[in-house]
């Protein structure tokens, strides 16, 4: 009897676990790659879409402190409108362009590029309580006015360090920011110190959006947000389509400690979105439809995903705010006919690549860089990663989104099938580099020099991170570099290669993804020698470093190449067609002259959403479906 | 009194210093690039690090965040140093926020493995080596096996993805806990705790009678020609429960600290999800808030069980 009853719960178990499991596993292998968009259905305003997210914003949707893509998008489809914004669609349908928002046409810029002008539309007013309020130009004074002060510690102050006087208000020493005029109530005057050719793109970013003056305190210089230096979002006032619930309630003649937070978002917990009536009354806006009534967001930090994912699945949520879906549910949603049209795989502008230190030996020898590029076998890497829906290869640093495409096609260390020296052919181009370094004095195409021994890695722990590492320490071992792979949790590993004293010499992890749609948001960061920072440094080759900063962080290399900031200087000042071309050739210069890296992967991202969704569309700027543009299908609530 | 509040008060004392130097010595991360973002320059670094009170010596700081503590002249965790570093959220704002939803799943939890677990175990106990105790230490082998994430997932999938009995993982945003609870919104939740200390709980409780029926006093009993169920009631299973006691008084104590898988997997906005964002977050006010917050109700749960021991053991008195 007691072998029954063991046999009885054996199959019990085996029962449980198969029913648990079976919902994944189904689908062959490998992933289509499907790009998809639901047809076009009849279009229903109404109903309340509901979203889930495994981990909050990072500074509780304060306008000038969040720095980060997920509140950059809710702040663009939902809660705030810039003097100029993207239309919310990928990249062939101009998602990558900016148009006048609250502006009511494009500013007109002085020919020497350092005044502009923008004049506003009018009779826009804020959501309650200021629903009586309209949008006036000195809100965008104020805006910056916030973004200056040190007290807030904005996220990105640095893009508008350019407005003449926003240093000298940060540092207190003036009243105001003198290169910001209100003309009048509808004209706004901006003078820069330089030509910056992508302002345009600066005044779209959150920390640009007006902030409302207090009808209560109308002498208070940030207006409704003087009080609030660390929590503004929480009384957030909206300007777009959506407010928080319960903005109505905000009370700004309270003492600022005596003031209530908005009820519709709760950090960590939960956020709730519903119709701004301002916007409505005000004719609404020409980018955003925003057919939803509302938006519910379920925040449930360190929650399991592949929950949610089923709970999209069976039409319990709508859309999983991430990026990336699980391996099992990809392949669930993409081979499922009842599913495939729920799933979509779209461009994210951002990049993989691995960044070799140009003051560490033997990565101060170009050939030996351009070398390890011929012998990355990078479509072993994407393999890895999950194959063609993690990316397209990338052949040069910056998504081919930012330049109009204009370097589709353009593969300076060309090999079969992007496979590197795991083919015969990379294997013969990459030595053939390689003869030409310094490091290998046989010129046999193996570095034998005993600097490329032990050639010190630093990446990410994990199954796919570690055996991609592997792959990269393979296929420099066919070039005689001995590679010593070292793998880290995140913030070890983020510490050590942020300091440029760590002298890094390979760094397998690196990525980054666009502030904006500009090539100046990856090159200013990366590879700008003056921005090498003493700490959290993400200029991880040291491309540009002087002298002086080399000796500072003990590198025995005393020069390293900086052709390329002479390159972004000049990008810097042009605009339109002219500034594209420039970082195009700025890119070709990068990959054929300075090499500091080897790039990898210009990243997708997949998208999973419920059977109410309908008129699906990916914002490119966000990296997410955009919330402004899809509706629910008839008869959802 | 005064000697257990003064322990209280060494117990909390030891764990925040304890943390603080956790916190200091072993970072999982700086929380002010975590709070700046991706260009963190040399001047934005340090008024963050101003803003926090992070520039302040390290005894400072300690003592800051020591002070906070104190529920004088303000409340519990004050609001001008417990405050999360990522959402700046005031920390007993949120743990407020949270305690309902982790005492409806402890509480809950806590009835239900009781009422599983000390029935079996009697039940074994007193059929001891029948089929019916075997059943019953098959399901504590098996309960006590089964890892809480693992039978999370399967109740999940089977209960509301298959077979569509109990509602979904996570609460509603309209309603509140209570209505979450009559709904049957933790009833998962629940059963994923309450198996696995059901089984334990049984084991244990089957153990200690079987142990306590063997004693003298229960042959006195019996040869007094009391009942055999008065003998086991009254006399065996009230010893027997003494130990259990402890221990639950202690696992509840623990839960109320958060519920970290559990809440997790069904999605529950409660303490166990907070403490592992904050630790995860490097959110050192929050971190310490949870912790502290857990160790009083451990230490308070200890001062309980002691309490109840009287009232279970005749032989120990409270003083």
């Amino acid at each position: 009897m007691g072998r029954y009853l063991k046999l009885v719960a054996l199959v019990a178990i085996l029962a449980l676990a198969a029913a648990s499991c079976g919902g994944d596993d189904e689908g062959g292998e490998g992933q289509t790659g499907v790009t998809g968009g639901t047809g076009a259905e009849e279009i229903q305003p109404g109903g309340t879409l509901r979203v889930w997210m495994s981990s909050d914003v990072t500074a509780a949707f304060d306008p000038q402190k969040e720095y980060f893509q997920v509140s950059f998008a809710f702040f663009r489809c939902c809660l705030l409108r810039t003097l100029l914004s993207y239309n919310g669609k990928g990249p062939d349908e101009d998602g990558e362009k900016i148009f006048p928002d609250l502006a009511a046409a494009e500013p007109t810029v002085s020919e020497d590029g350092l005044t502009w002008t923008f004049t506003l539309k009018q009779g826009m007013h804020y959501a309650p309580p200021l629903q009586d309020v309209e949008i006036t130009a000195q809100d965008f004074i104020r805006a910056m006015m916030r973004t200056a002060k040190p007290g807030v510690a904005a996220g990105y102050g640095f893009y508008y360090t350019v407005i003449e006087g926003f240093d000298a208000y940060g540092a207190g020493e003036a009243d105001t920011i003198t290169g910001m005029t209100a003309i009048d109530d509808y004209t706004l005057e901006i003078r820069l110190t330089e030509p910056t050719g992508d302002m345009g793109y600066r005044l779209a970013l959150p920390a640009a959006a007006p902030i409302p003056p207090n009808p209560a305190d109308p002498e208070a210089p940030l207006g409704v947000a003087e009080g609030h230096d660390d929590d503004y979002g929480r009384y957030l006032v909206a300007s777009g389509p959506y407010m928080f619930e319960g903005s109505e309630a905000l009370d700004f003649s309270l003492p600022v400690k005596d003031q209530e937070t908005v009820a519709g978002y709760e950090p960590n917990r939960l956020m709730t979105l519903v119709r701004n009536p301002s916007w409505v009354a005000d004719g609404q806006d020409d980018l955003r439809p925003a057919y939803l009534d509302g938006i519910s967001v379920e925040i449930c930090p360190g929650c399991e995903d592949e929950v949610a994912e089923k709970k999209v699945a069976a039409d319990e949520i709508d859309h999983i705010f991430q990026n990336g879906v699980s391996a099992a549910m990809a392949r669930q949603f993409s081979t499922d006919p009842n599913l495939q049209d729920q799933y979509f795989v779209e461009p994210s502008p951002g990049n993989y690549y691995i960044s070799m230190n140009l003051a560490v030996a033997p990565f101060d020898d170009v050939h030996v860089r351009k070398a390890v590029n011929l012998a990355i076998n990078k479509e072993g890497w994407r393999r890895l990663l999950g194959g063609e829906t993690s990316g397209e290869i990338a052949t040069h640093f910056t998504p081919n989104a930012l330049f109009a495409n204009l370097l589709e096609g353009y593969d300076p260390y060309p090999t079969p099938n992007s496979q590197g020296a795991d083919t015969p052919e990379g294997l013969e181009a990459a030595k053939a580099e390689m003869a030409q370094s310094k490091y290998d004095t046989n010129q046999d195409g193996l570095c034998d020099a005993p600097e490329c021994k032990g050639v010190v890695s630093v990446g990410v722990v994990g199954r796919v991170p570690e055996a991609q590492d592997a792959l990269i320490a393979q296929n420099l071992r066919g070039i005689g570099i001995e590679v010593d792979v070292n793998s880290f949790d995140n913030a070890t590993a983020y510490n050590k290669v942020f300091d440029p004293k760590a002298k890094v010499p390979l760094n397998t992890f690196a990525g980054w993804l666009e502030d904006y749609p500009d090539a100046y948001t990856f090159y200013f960061p990366l590879m700008y020698g003056p921005n090498i920072l003493d700490q959290y440094n993400s200029n991880y080759p040291m491309v540009g470093a002087d002298p002086d900063q080399l000796e500072k962080y003990g590198y025995e290399i005393t020069e390293v190449p900086q052709d390329l900031d002479v390159k972004i200087e000049e990008c810097i000042t042009l605009a339109g067609e002219e500034r594209t071309a420039c970082w195009a050739e700025a890119d070709k210069l990068m990959m054929e002259v300075v090499v500091p890296i080897v790039p990898l992967l210009f990243s997708n991202t997949e998208q999973i959403i419920s059977s109410r969704v309908v008129n699906y569309t990916y914002s490119l700027f966000d990296s997410q479906m955009a919330y402004d543009q899809v509706a629910l299908a008839p008869g959802s609530e | 009194m005064i000697r257990r509040t003064l322990f209280l008060i060494l117990v909390l004392i030891v764990v925040s210093l304890f943390t603080f130097v956790v916190f200091v010595k072993l970072p999982s991360g700086d929380p002010i690039i975590r709070a700046i973002g991706r260009h963190p320059s040399p001047e934005l670094v340090a008024q963050v690090r101003e803003n926090f009170g992070l520039d302040q010596p390290l005894y400072v700081q300690y003592w800051r965040f020591a002070s906070g503590m104190i529920p004088w002249p303000g409340l519990f965790l004050d609001e001008d140093v417990y405050f999360s570093y990522q959402t700046r959220v005031p920390v007993r704002e949120a743990i407020v926020d949270r305690i309902p939803v982790t005492l409806a799943l402890t509480i809950g939890a806590a009835i239900l493995w009781l009422a599983i677990g000390i029935p079996i175990g009697i039940i074994s106990a007193i059929k001891r080596g029948t089929l019916v105790d075997r059943s019953a230490m098959i399901f504590a082998l098996v309960g006590v096996s089964m890892p809480v994430f693992w039978l999370g997932l399967v109740l999940l999938y089977v209960f509301h993805f298959w077979l569509g009995w109990l509602p979904t993982a996570g609460l509603p945003q309209d309603q509140s806990v209570l209505q979450s609870v009559v709904e049957g919104y933790f009833v998962l939740p629940w059963f994923t705790l309450a198996i696995t200390s059901a089984a334990f709980y049984s084991r244990m409780t089957r153990g200690n009678l079987i142990e306590t029926m063997g004693e003298d006093y229960i042959r006195t009993a019996r040869a007094k020609g009391v009942s055999e169920r008065t003998v086991i009631y009254r006399h065996g299973l009230r010893a027997a429960l003494t130990p259990i006691v402890t221990m639950f008084g202690m696992d509840v104590a623990f839960l109320l600290g958060g519920a970290v898988i559990t809440e997790s997997l069904f999605q529950l906005p409660g303490l166990g999800q907070y403490a592992i964002v904050s630790l995860y977050g490097a959110d050192f006010p929050a971190v310490m808030g949870v912790t502290m917050l857990g160790t009083f109700f451990i230490v308070v749960a200890n001062f309980v069980v002691d309490i109840v021991y009287a009232f279970l053991d005749p032989r120990v008195r409270y003083t």
